[in-house]
């Protein structure tokens, strides 16, 4: 499939209204919240983009949400697309600082969010001028903001999709960087239906009969795209479990529950649940034929471990924000574990070393990418642009290998970026709490592989003169980590050391650390 | 051994092997889990090192309706099955 086997005016609201010709009553969502038809969904879609209409938001302008995965965030990002505006799915797990920039750099013009979630981003409502509108989901007593249900309440249940070319932008996804705030990365609707075609049925196999339930959050694309485009791009229906992953019981009992049959997670989730003895007998997992994995490379031993478990083959497989969603995968029938796969059709990657020459099998490279579903830029982030966005390849900052058969080996990072339970840390993040401490002169953070053969941040900690190194002190510094940090970027491990390895210029040598 | 004297044994232990943060020598009830930063995989290690200890896995974490946030929730939760 290429794009421009799709019409010229194209709006990614389609991949949600094709199913009202076929499926219409048809369950879509199933969730603890209460599950909705294709016909339901459409009808409270078309309510809330009536809702922005009147709320004033115009063509290209951001509608932001911040919401756990409950049938509202979904509503609301295809009722962004679908009048022209451009929807941002918010991470839940990032602070105050963060939301302030990100609202700024989208100018967000109406906010959407959860009443749970409302105190993270509440403090700093105030600083943006484009920001219009609130409105607050939940049942809760605050009268202080528009309740989402009075919002759309009585609202016209159809609307005729905006005439968008499939080039315009539709989506933003804020993805971490080493320095500094997170990127902006927008997403065309043209992507919608490609990465759909070409990772959920081509690779997937995806089929109407299928239902999916994804761990990683629909704020991530690889959450949105596995359990939310790829489903309804085929008819099938998707399972929302607006709980955090961290509780690997409750992600069992949710397949126990609802039964899918494609299981959407990350290497961490499958050794939480892996840990658990006799898991199988505990929980009925025979619905799932089918499980995928990304965000983080996943084990060898880890994949071993959940085949002889459950009789499963993990599909791992590599995509990122800037391609949207998959462009290498262990396929079934052709799986090497550890391994990230193949390129899929669509995708053409390449191994280039620092001149951005091809590098010969076996040797590592820094992995390029290419495929009509990437984006163009980061947001107001031109220098960034050009370092990642490379004509027509993008430059990823993973670092891989080719094997004789054609398979690519992760091999690390080229940066000093850390892909910790799927999500993504800087090490200067942390380093810049730590260095908040009296005693703290300077550290730094690397990558270490724990026990699991999982990355978690290691901490090298050098201390003001005469400072003593003890358990207290130790207590301290990790204290104003956890109240600073969320919980996978806070260091596992932290030691003192005397001074930092450098250059005879003064840069750090993280290698050298990486290595002890 | 109690129970109470069990999940914090095995606490420690949990501490001890997958968080930087020393073990306190003594653990209030009031006291936050989130503070030893165990992730997914180190916890359900913690349940089924006291699972070997008492013989069960409290029902409503197992069933996930409980992510005990402090050393207190987590004692109650075996205090409310061991009672049943």
């Amino acid at each position: 499939m290429k794009a421009a086997d799709l019409p010229l005016h194209y709006n990614m609201c389609a991949i949600l209204e094709h199913n009202l010709e076929t499926r219409a009553d048809k369950t879509a969502v199933l969730s603890a919240d209460g599950s909705m038809t294709f016909r339901e969904v459409s009808d409270q879609v078309n309510q809330v983009a009536n809702a922005l209409l009147r709320s004033g938001v115009r063509f290209g302008e951001c509608v932001a949400i911040l919401c756990p995965d409950r049938p509202e965030w979904v509503t609301s990002f295809f009722a962004a697309a679908k009048i022209g505006g451009v929807a941002l799915g918010m991470n839940t797990l990032l602070k105050a600082p963060e939301y302030d920039y990100i609202l700024a750099d989208s100018r967000t013009r109406v906010l959407i969010v959860h009443e749970s979630l409302l105190d993270l981003i509440e403090p700093v409502l105030g600083n943006h001028e484009t920001l219009e509108h609130v409105i607050l989901i939940g049942d809760g007593e605050d009268s202080s903001y528009t309740r989402f249900n009075d919002w759309i309440d009585g609202e016209d249940k159809s609307l005729a999709a905006a005439r968008t070319h499939r080039d315009d932008f539709c989506s933003l996804h804020y993805s971490s960087g080493t320095t500094g705030m997170p990127k902006g990365v927008m997403h065309a609707h043209k992507d919608y239906p490609l990465i759909a075609q070409l990772s959920g049925v081509d690779v997937f196999g995806m089929t109407e009969d299928d239902r999916t339930f994804s761990v990683a959050k629909l704020f991530f694309v690889y959450g949105i795209g596995g359990n939310l485009i790829f489903p309804w791009y085929v008819g099938a229906s998707c399972i929302l479990h607006a709980g955090p992953p961290r509780q690997a019981a409750a992600v069992l009992k949710t397949i126990e529950e609802f039964k899918p049959t494609i299981f959407v997670s990350v290497p961490t989730v499958y050794g939480a649940i892996s840990a658990l003895p006799k898991f199988t007998e505990r929980f009925d997992l025979g619905s799932i034929r089918m499980c995928l994995s990304a965000g983080e490379p996943l084990p060898a031993r880890s994949w071993q471990t959940w085949k002889d478990a459950t009789g499963l083959e993990i599909l791992d497989t590599i995509g990122c924000t800037e391609t949207y969603h998959t462009f290498m995968a262990n396929v079934p029938g052709a799986i090497r574990p550890g391994s990230s796969g193949k390129p899929i059709a669509g995708y053409d990657v390449r191994l280039v070393d620092e001149e951005d020459r091809d590098v010969p099998v076996g040797q590592v490279g820094n992995l390029m990418v290419r495929g009509e579903s990437t984006a163009l830029f980061y947001l107001h982030q031109a220098e960034k642009t050009r370092h990642t966005f490379r004509g027509e390849w993008l430059f990823t900052g993973d670092q891989y290998l080719i094997d004789e058969d054609g398979y690519y080996w992760h091999q690390g990072r080229g940066d000093d970026m850390l892909k910790v339970g799927g999500l993504w840390v800087s090490p200067t993040e942390i380093e810049n709490v730590l260095s908040e401490h009296d005693t703290v002169t300077e550290c730094a953070v690397v990558g270490h592989y724990d026990n699991a053969g999982l990355l978690k941040p290691r901490a090298f900690v050098c201390l003001a003169e005469g400072v003593e190194q003890n358990d207290a002190l130790l207590g301290q510094l990790l204290k104003l980590c956890a109240g600073n940090l969320d919980a996978h970027k806070r260091p596992r491990w932290l030691e003192f050391v005397d001074d930092l390895p450098r250059t005879a210029t003064g840069k750090l040598q993280r290698f050298k650390l990486r290595d002890q | 051994m109690s129970v109470r004297e069990t999940v914090q044994k095995r606490l420690a232990e949990a501490v001890a092997e997958h968080s930087p943060m020393p073990f306190p020598e003594s653990i209030d009830d009031d006291d936050e889990l989130d503070i030893f930063s165990l992730d997914s995989l180190a916890f359900m290690g913690l349940l089924t090192a006291i699972e070997k200890d008492v013989g069960y896995i409290p029902s409503a974490i197992l069933e996930g309706d409980l992510y005990p946030e402090t050393f207190g929730e987590l004692v109650s939760a075996y205090d409310a099955d061991g009672s049943k």
